[in-house]
């Protein structure tokens, strides 16, 4: 008993350890927020469409599950991600949405004619009272939303290649055929 | 004290400050005696006050004659008290300028035109945490997202919204870590009770380690013959 006791101060550091472990492990950001709103429906929005083109609304999107990203033309990390959203909007057919967030539309316009556009639609977020309604905390910010409108998964910050294909392409099949 | 006490402040001013501004102070209030100091000659604050009075200077002799006049630098009078008013406002404002005053970011145009509200607003804003500093309240941080959360928050409150109503609806949207100051719950039971726990079983383990410990104080056995006669001897040898 008495010699357990000693091994105490070991058993509360091997506990210290763990934690860090925990959080220090390879390829995790201890600075990503977990996001409030998973599992809740996703905030009503009606933003008006990029370059005059239809209005973005969430009550029209709903019935199948979609991907809506937040991204902005003065958004570097955005520029990393675009090929790859490209890459998915041509071979993949996701249901890509865009929300320019806290952009002038003309930025936006430009930033799409020049490397692409990706979106079936883009919304304009002039002063990013959807984005904040979402939780969104900085671009580019991709939320999965199924077909009820709830949230399921937010991706914080540029996708990359693996991150898509093992998380984000699977967890959109799965939505699809439910 | 109160004079020690201003020394020290001003010591700490000076080393702020240097020479850019001169402190200066009547001599009866300034401790002399201090090695570390050197006090400059006397001088005049200004020609038309005319009131002697003595220049603390940073021990930097070629930054002294530039800043102050030489004729008036090499004039050495006796201190007169008609200097304090002036020398007291000045160490007032030199004390104001010392503390630490937080920084708001709230700008003009987001203030609420009702001060109650804007108080409440203030409130508020001081104990959601900026998302994209995360060491600073929405209020203290200069980022684009505060600026956005603390005019999310004044729209809530001009609706109508109570303080916790407001609160919650930041909190909906980004999660209880928008609270500087987290909510009891399961999940933080060991970031709140954790330390007082940790105390606890420190006194609790050194007052086991006390208990535990022999008893100082124990009966010393009596002297045998031979100590005795020891003691004796060393007892006389003083007494010479």
């Amino acid at each position: 008993m008495k010699r357990a006791f000693f091994l105490l101060p070991l058993v509360i550091f091997l506990i210290i350890v763990g934690y860090f472990a925990i959080s220090l492990r390879p390829g995790h950001d201890s600075h990503e927020l977990p996001s409030a709103m998973i599992s809740q429906p996703a905030p009503g929005f009606d933003l008006a469409g990029l370059n005059d083109g239809k209005p973005l609304a969430l009550d029209t999107l709903k019935g199948h599950p979609f991907i809506v990203n937040f991204f902005a033309s003065w958004c570097v990390p955005c520029r990393i991600e675009h090929p790859l959203l490209m890459r998915m909007a041509a071979q993949n057919h996701v249901p890509l949405y865009g929300i320019a967030y806290k952009d002038k539309p003309e930025d936006s316009s430009r930033l799409l004619a020049n490397f692409g556009d990706p979106y079936r639609q883009v919304g304009i977020d002039r002063d990013g009272r959807v984005g904040l309604n979402f939780g969104v905390y900085g671009v580019p910010e991709t939320y999965v939303i199924d077909s009820a409108g709830i949230i399921r998964k937010r991706f914080v910050g540029p996708l990359n290649a693996e991150v898509v294909e093992k998380e984000l392409l699977p967890l959109l099949k799965q939505l699809g055929q439910s | 004290m109160k004079t020690l006490f201003r020394e020290r402040l001003l010591d700490v001013v000076v080393q702020l400050f240097g020479m850019n501004v001169r402190h200066i102070l009547p001599a009866s209030q300034l401790g002399m005696g201090g090695q570390d100091r050197r006090w400059a000659e006397a001088s005049t604050l200004s020609a038309e006050a005319n009131t002697p009075l003595t220049v603390m200077a940073r021990p930097v002799r070629a930054t002294y004659a530039l800043a102050v006049p030489r004729t008036v630098a090499r004039t050495s009078r006796p201190m007169t008290i008609e200097g304090r008013p002036r020398v007291r406002t000045f160490a007032f404002v030199s004390l104001i300028l010392l503390l630490p005053f937080t920084v708001r970011a709230v700008e003009p145009n987001e203030r609420l035109p009702n001060p109650a509200l804007e108080a409440r607003a203030r409130t508020i804003g001081a104990e959601l945490r900026c998302l994209v500093c995360q060491n600073e309240s929405i209020d203290e941080s200069g980022a684009d997202l505060a600026h956005d959360i603390r005019m999310f928050v004044r729209e809530r409150l001009t609706q109508g919204d109570t303080d916790s109503q407001a609160i919650q609806a930041v909190v909906n949207r980004y999660g209880a870590f928008v609270l500087l100051k987290p909510p009891i719950e399961p999940a933080t039971l060991v970031l709140w009770y954790g330390p007082p726990l940790l105390v606890v079983a420190g006194l609790i383990g050194t007052l086991i380690w006390v208990r535990r410990r022999p008893s100082v104080i124990t009966e010393a056995p009596p002297l045998t013959n031979e100590e005795k006669r020891q003691l004796d001897g060393l007892m006389r040898e003083t007494d010479v």
